[in-house]
């Protein structure tokens, strides 16, 4: 009986470790529009490597094909986690392109 | 022995299912820490979705925030007024008959970006919150309505929590 318990333990946290946390990124942040066009560069730069990140959870992953394993709803839990994180960078980029294009483009 | 294992997989499967969460980005902390009170709501949304919604998701935020707030009980006119701008990002209804067929689909989905001003127009703080069911059957029917409560509720405990 105890074996039992810790195998279901055992498999409860490799179902939990194998869940794509919530890493969304606030889309429009209160200082945005007052950065200056290095920081704006600055800022897409690293969410361009952000999104590989955010995508990079998706798809043929080892954290799904464990889940296909133990527990398989948890790869459309997974993949709706997944896009929801690369659909928020996505947001931030093209909010943060907007104002780099108002205020930089034109004046370098 | 059965009866355990029944209750601790369906445990863990409403686990998985339902989820609250927030984050918080403090910007001024001497204003966040003094006592205030949250005097205007103003609410926007950029979900992009005007024509699908069968409900006025915005009225539908307020409500539950100023439900919060007065049993909160922290409509004190004498505190400094601050401001909290909403903007809800993303809003999915959901289905609750789709989630029991599929555990992951039919999600109801809410998630909201905050931030909230003080008397003199002065950014205090940065939030966001979101809260998702992806799993259940029957009992998670609604749930769009009690995912606006939850979000008004992690919110206010994120903003009034020092």
């Amino acid at each position: 009986m105890n074996r039992q318990y810790i195998l279901g333990a055992i498999a409860s946290l490799f179902i939990f470790s194998a869940c794509v946390s919530d890493q969304q990124v606030i889309v429009a942040q209160y200082d945005d529009e007052s950065k200056n066009c290095e920081q704006l560069k600055f800022e897409l730069m690293n969410l361009g490597a952000k999104f590989e990140d955010a995508k990079d959870d998706s798809g043929l992953t080892g954290k799904n094909v464990a889940l296909g394993i133990f527990f398989w709803p948890g790869i459309i839990v997974n993949e709706n986690q997944s896009k929801k994180n690369a659909s928020s960078v996505n947001d931030r980029i093209a909010h943060l392109n907007r104002i780099y294009s108002s205020k930089c483009l034109g004046n370098e | 022995m059965f009866k355990v294992k029944n209750i601790s997989v369906f445990l863990l499967l409403l686990l998985i299912s339902c989820s609250t969460t927030s984050t918080k980005d403090v910007i001024n902390p001497a204003g966040l820490n003094k006592d205030f009170t949250i005097e205007r709501i103003i609410i926007k949304q950029s979900t992009g979705k005007n024509d699908d919604l069968y409900i006025d998701i915005e009225n539908r935020m307020l409500s539950s925030i100023n439900h919060q707030l007065s049993k909160r009980n922290i409509l004190n006119k004498s505190l400094p007024q601050y401001t909290l701008h909403i903007n809800i990002r993303d809003y999915e209804e959901g289905s609750a008959w789709l989630r029991w067929v599929v555990p992951g689909m039919g999600e109801t989905y809410l998630n909201i970006e905050a931030i909230l001003y003080d008397e003199t127009n002065q950014p205090v703080s940065q939030h966001r919150a979101s809260r998702s069911v992806q799993g259940g059957g029957g009992y998670t029917a609604g749930a769009w309505k009690r995912a606006f409560d939850s979000v008004a509720i992690e919110l206010l405990d994120s903003i009034y929590q020092s």
